[in-house]
């Protein structure tokens, strides 16, 4: 029988009555790994090797203290990754998943990213600014002290979000969407506000 | 494989196109509209479209098929038999489609139009206007959106979470993503 043709390369783990994505490399999800600190090990060496990855499983794995700046990452999923300073920055993302992540201290400065997929993501002390990030998902985010300045977000979306302490400096905000935010301090300056919609929502 | 994405500007409509790593015969999902812009992404790629996928038969979602089917001899699936004077090839909700090697299921879903169809490929789901990141589907009336809303939830968010979402319009989701932030979708 033909085996069918997969888009994402996404394997269910092995583990008995578990869904989690398996791990590039592993019949296994990074809960079930015998040695995750290989697993991690393995899956950055690929990361720091490569220019260009592709369909790239990492869910759930916890990265720190990388530079993995000007990287060119397609249809790659890393949700419920762990992300403690990193350095993504002039990097080019496509169909990208980072959702129900956590970023703590990371950069995203100058990139070039369409359609990826922030959602239900924590992110503290981020650094997003200069960039294009066009028709991204950042619905229901948790987001401190993050800038966003100087930055295309055509199309993207922060609905459903708790935003504090963060800046949206001279952006392209037009068909951004913003509503049911919850927003405190947050700094729109220069922005295109006008062309967003912010609907329901709570500014304190 | 390889998905790409292409926006159409008129309508605002994700098309996408999938198909072999090195070339060949290629699907189309929605094509909205045919500009130089998808013509290249066709042609650099070395694909033939010989498939289109239709979520429904809204202009913003079929527009494209045009010019496309001048281009190509493709043959057009949709949850109808005419799609813009189109002869389309009928698809029932639970029906399989075997295009490139690669198996599409249909699922039929009312609310937003009579002919919506979700596509599930792989863990990959093409929900055309059923919903999309934070949002549901447009309906005709109340009665309309809340079929849409229990077709998602019984057809659907039963579906294994890891699917990833591609919809007609705005950004790509998960189906997690969606049970849990989506206020339509998620129960609290």
């Amino acid at each position: 029988m033909r085996k069918e043709k997969e888009l994402f390369e996404f394997t269910a783990c092995k583990h008995t009555d578990c869904r989690l994505a398996a791990v590039t490399g592993s019949p296994y999800c990074f809960h079930h790994q015998k040695n995750p600190a290989k697993t991690v090990s393995a899956i950055v060496n690929e990361l720091q090797a490569k220019e260009k990855i592709k369909n790239l499983s990492a869910s759930y794995v916890e990265f720190s203290n990388l530079d993995l700046k000007g990287k060119i990452l397609q249809v790659s999923n890393f949700s419920h990754a762990i992300f403690k300073n990193v350095d993504f920055s002039e990097s080019h993302f496509r169909i990208v998943f980072f959702d129900f992540c956590l970023f703590l201290n990371c950069y995203f400065k100058k990139m070039d990213m369409k359609y990826s997929v922030f959602a239900g993501a924590s992110l503290t002390d981020c650094d997003f600014s200069s960039s294009d990030i066009l028709h991204c998902n950042f619905n229901g985010i948790t987001a401190k002290s993050c800038s966003f300045s100087e930055s295309d977000l055509y199309f993207s979306t922060f609905a459903y979000s708790e935003i504090s302490d963060s800046d949206f400096v001279d952006c392209n905000l037009k068909k951004v969407r913003f509503n049911n935010t919850r927003r405190s301090s947050v700094n729109f300056k220069f922005s295109n506000y006008e062309e967003a919609y912010f609907g329901e929502g709570v500014v304190s | 494989m390889r998905l790409f994405f292409h926006f159409s500007v008129a309508g605002f409509s994700n098309t996408y196109l999938l198909g072999p790593d090195d070339g060949g015969n290629a699907i189309i999902i929605d094509p909205g509209t045919m500009n130089v812009a998808l013509l290249d992404l066709i042609e650099s790629n070395g694909y033939y479209v010989t498939s289109a996928l239709l979520t429904h038969a809204h202009e913003s979602h079929a527009y494209g098929l045009k010019t496309l089917t001048k281009i190509y001899d493709i043959t057009i699936y949709a949850g109808t038999d005419t799609v813009l004077d189109f002869e389309c090839v009928k698809v029932a909700g639970g029906e399989t489609l075997d295009l490139s090697g690669l198996k599409f299921r249909a699922i039929d879903i009312k609310g937003h139009s009579s002919d919506s169809l979700i596509y599930t490929v792989g863990n990959c789901m093409f929900t055309g206007d059923t919903f999309s990141s934070g949002t549901i589907g447009s309906a005709p009336n109340s009665y309309a959106r809340e079929l849409l809303i229990n077709e998602i939830k019984s057809k659907i968010l039963s579906l294994d979470i890891n699917y990833l979402v591609f919809p007609g319009h705005g950004s790509p989701s998960t189906l997690e993503a969606e049970q849990l932030i989506n206020p339509a979708l998620s129960d609290h």
